[in-house]
């Protein structure tokens, strides 16, 4: 190949790269960093909830989506906060189930690293109905209610989409179970949502 | 040696060449790391996309899915990262470029596979494990962009998405440090190991460059050698070779590496190298020894070979250099000087031999000419032995009268050094005198005279001898009454002339040997001449008649001969020439003489003729009613004069026949024609017509008795009884009465027949024999009673030469005896018997029956081949006595064959074949003509009208019949193809 033209070339591909490379990063940042939609959260536990609030200590509560693949870091971290707080808070994760569903809905690795968590209590939320009493509409929203069922925390446990590691949120919940305050009382919340979407138009996100 | 090494390492530094190895070894680093790097990238983009199809394939929401973002990212944000830089490890393998965007693009990558996998701590460690890979390159400063990627993604998040990466809205600067000196902590340690490769790749380059120049400069002196030298191992084969020993004997180092030094060594020096070898491993010493090699070309080479073993540090043979130089050109030179050595031991052996042997004496003296040394021939030449010569002074021996000759001789060989072909005398020891020729030489060094003296005493007598022969000679030479010369042969100058040649031309001697001969022959004969002298080979004469032209102008007929010599040691001719003007003058006149006399000869001839016509006509008239009147009645007296009439004009008209036939004899007209004819019949036949004649006179006419065998001679049967009547009418007229005749047939010994016919009459007088034969002349018998026309004998004469007879007269008789001789021939029965082979051999001509027609007028000859053409052979014969009755027959009958005689009586032969060949309907008959005219230009003539044959006669009997099965088998072969057809 003529020199002159493999330099024009390779400059040319070079820049090509560079701007594929940052559009895409920027876009999957961006997506990774978009947190999820938030419906309206009572700041009491729902009245009509079927599951049982703890009157001795506080209950946390868990909406996820079993296929989301980002609620994977969620469990991460849940377990971890369970591990940190040892038995002194009741836990729930209530996985969105359609009525309509097969067995094979809530048999994914999220749902099963849900209920190998010691002392989570693990729930099919049918067709979202506690998702909706909770106000929660993304799959990872977390809510820490007191004995007496006051709201302590709502929002996601992990920094970003799919993201494991030091966030606020569980941060927070640790901070309220153990010390009784915390730096943040909500954060975003990242992850599938449990509204069903017309085709095309999907995204784990607000 | 050391020059060359010197030379050698000044070539390239070994810090330039390190350079160039750690810049090579760099070049290959990136090269290979680019390349792995490439597949890595590949399989990397190709598991990211696994990871992502595995651990997020869907996005939900609520029960419906769509593909993950991941999966897309995967696939073409990952593809889009890593294809180009792949390409780059094709398009520029080694380029920074290439290493730098790969170093951005795995940072890149690790990040899409943190963002895949959810953030995983495990999927962290790709970033390290990045950097280690990228740490191959062995460049550090691609760890920069590596590392500002990965700082970049945690500031770009920390900036933009603060709370995705630490879990906090505000990033903690704690943080940013930790994630950064986890990364910084790696990268200082990848930079020391990176310098630290470098600085090994470069102690490594150094040592390699230092190592390669070092092996660099023994490769070449071990190439460069003069001598051959190789490295041989403990297994005996060549494992080096240098380009010197290559060329010696002309195998190339490959060649080599496949060979033992034993098996290129001469068969007679494989024994002496294996004991050395041996003895070199063993003890270690050197060893230098003279051997053979044999070169590829099979040509030996000598050389000289030292060896020694190279040990490890354990003292352990390792292999063995050694060291070969080609001796062969001074093996070659050694040689040469042993063969020279012994070519002059020969050449003195032989030399001795030639002086002892010689019958020359070889002798040297001193400068006061004692003899030195002598060989034995001296006593042959001098009768002296050599003890009795040496010592002694030459000149003692010399002849007083060339003593001061010799002397001067000897001064002048003192200066010149050289004397050759110096003649003088020496008294030998029994008093004789010898003449001694001397060849010598004289060495101013040695200050010797060296001589060869030959006894030349016969070779002085031989000159003497040969100087009286040529004064002998020359005296033959100039006295010779004809002129003779001596001219060159290739400039035509004369050489030599003699006194005769001088008188007669009038140049004198001098002249002429400033003259050529073209100075003596006319313009025109100047290149006969010149064809003449070069036709002319040694030992071979050449004859020629010439004009050649005298001093005074006038030209001269000459006859030469001319002969190839040798003159002076040259090629030369030797001319003798006989002045034939004269004779040439003489012959012209005779000529225009005979020429004169045949013209009268002819017109007489033709006069006669004439003449003869005018008398028979009137001679008729007289004779015919003479007749008429001897058968009327008359009286006595009228019968007598009647008979007077016809006796007078009968005797006219024989005179007048005579006279004819002796003119037609004489002008070539007279036809003959000649056959065999049985001697005894002609003879009886004719003595039959005689006897009443002879009666008359009563005399008897007897013959001889009959031959045992009855020969045939070759005559003209009528002219043959014509002689015969002839002579027998003399014998009868000039016989005594009442006495014999007798006729004698008798065979000679030279195959010749001889008729004699001897009277009893009175003879020819000896003075009258010479008249004989002449015309007219009846020797003086006119003046007597007996009748004659004084022709009779002279046309027998012609008539018997014509016929290829002769006729004489004499013999042992009292009377006269006239005899004639003719040639015995074959008669026609014997010729059909020795013929009768080849006439059975037309019987084998094939069924068809042949027509042949003959035309001639002779009967013999019909006769004959009637004879051979009988009833058994297929062919039918037509004859023809007359030329036109010939060409009637021919076109009638369409003959396969004509036969034709020349002498007809009504046209000759060539108008009737001329006929032949004019007619549409006889011009294809092949014609072969059979004639007694053997001359070259009758055949010539008869051939060219278109005859296809020519048969002399007598008929050779055996040629004819072939002649006739040729034409006959040509017509039977047409016939057969034509048949086929």
């Amino acid at each position: 190949m003529n020199p002159k033209i493999k330099i024009i070339l390779t400059a040319s591909l070079g820049v090509v790269w560079a701007g594929a490379a940052v559009f895409g990063g920027h876009a999957l940042l961006k997506y990774e960093n978009s947190p999820g939609k938030v419906g309206h959260v009572s700041s009491a536990w729902p009245a009509n909830s079927s599951i049982q609030l703890a009157s001795d200590r506080p209950t946390l509560v868990m909406l996820a989506h079993p296929q989301c693949p980002c609620s994977r870091a969620s469990m991460n971290e849940l377990a971890q906060l369970m591990a940190r707080v040892q038995g002194k808070v009741r836990a729930y994760v209530l996985f969105y189930t359609p009525r309509d569903s097969g067995s094979d809905w809530q048999n994914t690795e999220t749902s099963r690293s849900a209920a190998q968590i010691p002392g989570v209590m693990v729930l099919p939320d049918i067709d979202g109905a506690e998702a909706e009493r909770f106000g929660a509409e993304t799959s990872g929203h977390t809510f820490l209610f007191d004995p007496s069922g006051r709201l302590l925390f709502n929002g996601g446990i992990t920094a970003s989409r799919g993201h494991s590691g030091d966030n606020a949120g569980e941060g927070s919940i640790v901070s309220l179970i153990n010390n009784h305050t915390a730096k943040f009382g909500q954060t975003f919340v990242f992850g599938c949502s449990f509204k069903t979407q017309p085709q095309g138009d999907l995204k784990c996100s607000r | 040696m050391f020059e060359m090494i010197r030379k050698l390492t000044q070539h390239e530094s070994p810090a330039t060449r390190a350079d160039e190895l750690f810049e090579e070894q760099q070049r290959e680093i990136y090269i290979k790391t680019d390349k792995l790097f490439a597949r890595l990238m590949f399989w990397q983009w190709i598991g990211c996309t696994a990871m992502a199809i595995i651990i997020s394939p869907y996005t939900w929401a609520g029960q419906t899915r769509a593909i993950h973002i991941h999966v897309w990212a995967s696939i073409f944000l990952g593809g889009a990262i890593s294809l180009f830089p792949i390409w780059l490890t094709r398009a520029w393998p080694g380029a920074a470029i290439t290493r730098y965007v790969i170093a951005v693009a795995q940072m890149l990558m690790s990040a899409l596979l943190i963002s895949v996998t959810g953030g995983r701590i495990e999927t962290h460690f790709h970033v390290f494990g990045s950097l280690v890979i990228l740490s191959f390159y062995r460049d550090w400063r691609i760890l920069i962009p590596a590392t500002i990627i990965v700082g970049l993604d945690h500031f770009i998040r920390g900036i933009y998405w603060p709370y995705s990466v630490y879990g906090v809205l505000v990033a903690s600067p704690w943080r940013s440090i930790e994630h950064a000196a986890w990364v910084v902590f790696e990268d200082v340690f990848l930079v020391i190991s990176c310098f630290r490769s470098i600085n090994e790749m470069r102690s490594i380059a150094n040592r390699t460059a230092a190592l390669e120049s070092s092996e660099q400069n023994f490769r070449q002196i071990f190439q460069e050698a003069p001598i051959g030298m190789a490295v041989v191992g403990l297994d005996e084969k060549f494992l080096q070779a240098n380009a010197k020993l290559c060329q010696m004997i002309d195998y190339t180092e490959d060649e080599l590496r496949c060979r033992t030094p034993l098996e290129i060594t001469h068969a007679d020096d494989i024994e002496l190298s294996r004991e050395i070898a041996q003895t070199m491993l063993e003890t270690g010493i050197h060893h230098r020894f003279e051997k053979r090699y044999v070169r590829k070309d099979g040509e030996i080479v000598w050389a000289t070979r030292t060896g020694s073993v190279i040990r490890d540090e354990n003292g352990n043979p390792r292999h063995f250099i050694i060291m070969i130089e080609d001796i062969s050109k001074r093996k070659q030179a050694e040689e040469a000087l042993h063969k020279s050595k012994r070519d002059l031991e020969m050449a003195v052996q032989a030399n001795q031999t030639i002086m002892d042997n010689s019958l020359d004496v070889i002798c040297s003296c001193d400068e006061e000419g004692r003899f030195l040394t002598m060989n034995a021939a001296c006593e042959g030449l001098w009768g002296y032995t050599r003890d009795e010569l040496i010592g002694r002074k030459y000149i003692e021996f010399v002849a007083p009268e060339d003593r001061d000759q010799t002397l001067a001789t000897e001064a002048a060989l003192t200066k010149s050094g050289k004397v050759t072909d110096f003649v003088n005398r020496y008294l030998r020891k029994d008093g004789t005198m010898v003449d001694v020729l001397w060849s010598a030489t004289w060495s101013d060094s040695a200050k010797t005279f060296f001589g060869i003296a030959h006894d030349v005493t016969e070779r002085r007598k031989a000159e003497e001898a040969i100087r009286d022969s040529e004064e002998r000679y020359r005296l033959l030479f100039e006295s010779n009454p004809y002129p003779v010369w001596v001219y060159d042969p290739e400039t035509l100058a004369f050489l030599a002339v003699n006194k005769a040649a001088v008188d007669r031309y009038g140049y004198s001697r001098e002249e002429f040997l400033a003259m050529t001969l073209k100075d003596i022959r006319p313009e025109r004969d100047i290149p006969a001449l010149l064809d003449d002298v070069s036709n002319l080979s040694p030992d071979s004469e050449s004859t020629g008649k010439w004009q050649h032209r005298k001093k005074d102008g006038a030209v001269i007929d000459v006859e030469i001969i001319a002969r190839a010599i040798s003159f002076g040691g040259k090629d030369a001719r030797l001319v003798l020439v006989n002045d034939i003007t004269e004779r040439l003058q003489n012959e012209k006149d005779l000529n225009e003489a005979k020429n004169e006399a045949d013209r009268a000869n002819r017109a007489k001839s033709d006069f006669l003729s004439r003449m003869s016509h005018e008398l028979r006509t009137p001679l008729n008239a007289i004779l015919g009613f003479g007749q008429l009147l001897e058968k009327q009645k008359s009286s006595e007296t009228q019968k007598q004069r009647v008979s007077h009439i016809m006796n007078a004009g009968r005797h006219l008209l024989k005179l007048i026949n005579e006279i004819l036939d002796i003119a037609r004899v004489e002008s070539g007209r007279f036809q003959l024609s000649l056959e065999p004819v049985l001697a005894e019949q002609a003879v009886d036949e004719a003595i039959s017509l005689m006897r009443p004649l002879a009666a008359e006179r009563k005399i008897e006419i007897e013959r001889t008795a009959l031959l045992e065998s009855s020969p045939h001679i070759r005559a003209d049967r009528q002219r043959l009884k014509q002689v015969l009547l002839n002579l027998l009418a003399n014998a009868v007229k000039y016989n005594r009465r009442a006495g014999r005749v007798i006729v004698d047939l008798a065979e000679l010994p030279d195959n010749r027949f001889r008729i004699s016919i001897i009277d009893e009459g009175p003879g020819i007088p000896p003075d009258k024999r010479a008249r004989l034969f002449s015309p007219f002349d009846r020797l003086g018998a006119e003046n007597s009673d007996t009748q004659g026309t004084g022709l009779g004998l002279a046309l027998s004469k012609r008539l018997t030469e014509a016929m290829g007879g002769s006729i004489g007269e004499g013999g042992p008789a009292m009377g006269a005896c006239f005899w004639i001789e003719f040639p015995i021939v074959k008669g026609v029965e014997e010729q059909l018997d020795s013929t009768s082979p080849a006439a059975s051999s037309l019987k084998k001509l094939d069924g068809h029956e042949k027509t042949l027609l003959y035309i001639e007028d002779n009967l013999s000859n019909l006769s004959l081949i009637e004879h051979l053409f009988g009833d058994s052979t297929p062919i039918k014969l037509i004859s023809a006595m007359q030329g036109k009755l010939g060409v009637e027959l021919a076109a009638r009958h369409q003959p396969d064959l004509i036969l034709l005689d020349v002498h007809l009586p009504d046209i000759n032969g060539a108008d009737v074949l001329a006929r032949l060949k004019s007619k549409m309907r006889t011009r294809d008959i092949p014609v072969v003509v059979l004639s007694a005219d053997a001359t070259k230009s009758q055949i010539t003539r008869l051939m060219s009208l278109g005859a296809e044959d020519y048969l002399t006669k007598p008929l050779d009997v055996d040629r004819f019949l072939n002649v006739i099965e040729e034409h006959f088998s040509d017509l039977s072969l047409a016939s057969t193809n034509g048949d086929d057809e």
